[in-house]
């Protein structure tokens, strides 16, 4: 999979929602390709990043007013103006975003009357967001801000159409082999795949995701607000499905929206025949992956993540900060795995497994006594193109031997 | 702020509710001691920069917030935003955003930051007199008594209990930066209104603090006319009842030595001392 450029989307906006509520919505918004516009109205230091691509490697426009002391005394209004007209006159966005920051809010700009008067004037919608940081982060959420925004001024109703569905996701798929399978897989099963609402998705995704009849949402707290909030506004129910890697939740993720939209037996059987042929064809074309021995290290063991390593075969040991509950131990039964409530590093940890995955925060004390700091991070993709690249990561960490030898040189 | 090294002998500050007379006050005492020989200066910290137009004839001045919206701070000299006005007075408006818009608190520290740098307070003036927009609303307001730009605060007041209320504000701010200024409340001065027992509301007030009203100024129309004209009382009515007081307020003014941290009270107590006063 292709790394972001830099840190966006809606996924790394979760992460900074702990600095600046302007820069998660400045987050939220960067998703989006190409044709909106963004401003953030404040000082230099807080649009200093905004040069950055976007996840699908285009150049958004945006740009900074840049608020000088003297703006700050004297209202920084007319600037805010001029900037918006200069971005529309350079880049001609379908739409512009004014992102209000802490000093713009103290000295009492009124962001909405300019934008209202640059939209009179340009002819497109220019939408003020609230953003500054110092109106607390408890009563808002900076995403939500983003979202609604979108679904309010960009998104209008359309009119209905049966069997499709847009899929709203976190930053997955945000690469385009994934997007192209979830549109083949889909056409396959006769639903159209109207637009695709995560990773970079463009303004005119955004237009006509309205018209679908089914908002298909993989699972997160993220994802499902934007359902939610397109059920409220236009209507459209929504389903959450798993986005985990693995041939049985990617069964469970196709079986989910057939089901919703009413969909025959024989299209279940064809996602049937899916989960045979992906299965035989991942072992055929990675033999070498029976029998290898991994450790996977979580606070809490997830099921769902685990899936993957033991429907590939492997020689799965789940290592768990905290006592497994019956329901652990029924999962760990289906599955087939082992499951120990132990610290790989302070036990025999590093020289019993060939690999150690681990998901953040794997482990609870000090970071410096985490383990995982050792150990690789877990990447999961989903769908079989997921599965697929999972399991080419897997062969390539096991054929490097690094834990093999570091294992033995502990010992 | 670029630290300060104040040559000038005294520097005062005339706080107070809003319209309560502080600018009045301000341009007769400027217009007092420059009479006596004295160099003056006369900063006017509000946006509406009109705390000079009696020294200067009516006519609005460019001040230098409006002037740092064309040009950068480095370009300008003091020269470029101080005028001379009646008695030789130096005058300088600080002005501020228009009403409604911008941060006037931020624009007054700009104001004396550029007045620093560009050596106006090196001139060694006699009196450095700040006339400070009514109550102290945000730190903007508070900087000449928090940097100690003002050696000495005046309180102007009436006999309402507003006015009283913005005092004890502008006290609270005096007694907070106590420690870090050496700016203390040196007097107060009643600008009566004609309330009923305003005289013993006033009194009772400033002995609260261990202070003493310096003047009652009476109402008087000599007040209105000079503003009229565009001219302090001293220019224009200097023999009126209004213009012998203001003269007397000056000479005490010059004088005064005392001055004090005051201990601001409470809500209650501030209630409760009017009500005492104004039933006695």
């Amino acid at each position: 999979m292709r790394p972001c450029a830099g840190p966006s989307g809606p996924e790394a906006a979760f992460r900074y929602q702990e600095c600046c509520f302007m820069r998660v919505a400045w987050r939220q918004l960067h998703c989006i390709s190409g044709d909106i516009g963004v401003i953030v109205h404040g000082p230099r230091g807080c649009g200093h990043d905004f040069s950055l691509p976007t996840t699908r490697g285009e150049r958004l426009s945006a740009a900074c007013t840049d608020m000088t002391e003297t703006q700050v005394v004297m209202g920084g209004e007319t600037c805010l103006a001029e900037k918006i007209d200069a971005l529309f006159k350079k880049s001609r966005p379908e739409a512009i975003f004014v992102l209000g920051t802490c000093v713009s809010e103290l000295i009492g700009d009124d962001v909405r009357k300019i934008a209202a008067l640059a939209e009179a004037r340009l002819g497109v919608p220019v939408v003020a967001l609230p953003t500054s940081g110092l109106a607390g982060m408890e009563a808002r959420d900076p995403r939500a801000l983003g979202l609604t925004a979108l679904a309010e001024r960009v998104m209008k109703p359309g009119r209905r159409c049966g069997r499709t569905v847009n899929f709203i996701g976190q930053s997955w798929p945000s690469d385009a082999r994934l997007e192209a399978e979830l549109g083949r897989r889909l056409a396959a099963l006769d639903v159209r795949l109207q637009s695709v609402l995560t990773g970079s998705p463009t303004l005119a995704q955004l237009r006509k995701a309205p018209a679908a009849a089914l908002n298909v949402v993989a699972l997160s707290e993220h994802s499902r607000g934007f359902g939610e909030l397109l059920e409220a506004r236009f209507g459209q129910p929504y389903i959450l499905v798993p986005s985990d890697p693995g041939i049985g939740s990617t069964s469970r993720f196709f079986r989910a929206i057939l089901e919703r939209l009413g969909a025959g037996r024989s299209r279940l059987a064809v996602v049937e025949g899916w989960d045979r042929k992906e299965s035989a064809k991942l072992r055929a074309e990675h033999p070498g992956l029976a029998g290898r021995t991994v450790g996977l290290v979580w606070r809490r063991p997830n099921w769902d993540r685990v899936a993957p390593f033991a429907e590939l075969g492997l020689d799965v040991t789940v290592l768990t900060a905290e006592a497994p509950s019956p329901q652990d131990e029924a999962e760990r039964r289906r599955l087939g795995v082992r499951l120990e409530r132990r610290d790989p590093a302070a036990s025999e940890g590093w020289s019993r497994f060939e690999l150690l995955y681990a998901e953040e925060p794997a482990w609870p004390g000090p970071a410096s006594h985490r383990p995982n700091r050792h150990m690789r991070p877990l990447s999961c993709f989903p769908l079989y193109e997921g599965m697929r690249a999972l399991a080419l990561e897997l062969e390539t960490e096991l054929g490097s031997g690094f834990f093999r030898s570091y294992g033995s040189y502990l010992a | 702020m670029t630290p300060r090294k104040n040559p000038v002998s005294r520097q005062i500050a005339f706080y107070g509710k809003g319209g309560i007379g502080k600018s009045m006050v301000a341009a007769n005492l400027s217009a007092v001691l420059a009479g006596r020989g004295r160099s003056v200066l006369q900063v006017g910290c509000d946006p509406k920069a009109d705390s000079c137009k009696a020294l200067l004839g009516g006519r609005k001045v460019a001040n230098v917030l409006e002037l740092l919206k064309t040009r950068s701070a480095d370009s300008l000299a003091a020269k470029d935003f101080l005028h001379e006005g009646f008695a030789g007075v130096h005058c300088i408006e600080a002005g501020g955003p228009e009403p409604g818009i911008g941060c006037a608190g931020r624009g007054i520290i700009l104001a004396i930051d550029v007045m620093t740098k560009t050596g106006v307070y090196a001139r060694g003036y006699d009196y450095v007199i700040y006339d400070v927009l009514g109550d102290v609303v945000c730190g903007g307001f508070a900087v000449p008594i928090r940097e100690g730009y003002a050696d000495r605060v005046y309180l102007v007041v009436s006999g309402e209990f507003l006015s009283l209320y913005a005092a004890n504000n502008i006290m609270k701010a005096i007694h907070r930066h106590a420690q870090r200024s050496a700016t203390r409340l040196a007097g107060i001065v009643a600008n009566l209104t004609g309330a009923p027992r305003e005289r013993p509301i006033v009194t009772a007030f400033a002995a609260a603090y261990g202070l003493e009203v310096l003047e009652f100024l009476p109402r008087d129309p000599a007040v209105q006319d000079s503003e009229n004209h565009g001219m302090s009382v001293i220019e224009r009515h200097p023999d009126s009842p209004i213009g012998k007081r203001l003269a007397a307020l000056a000479r005490k003014i010059e004088t005064r030595t005392t001055a004090i941290v005051p201990k601001p009270l409470d809500d209650s107590s501030l209630n409760a001392l009017v009500l005492r006063a104004a039933r006695s």
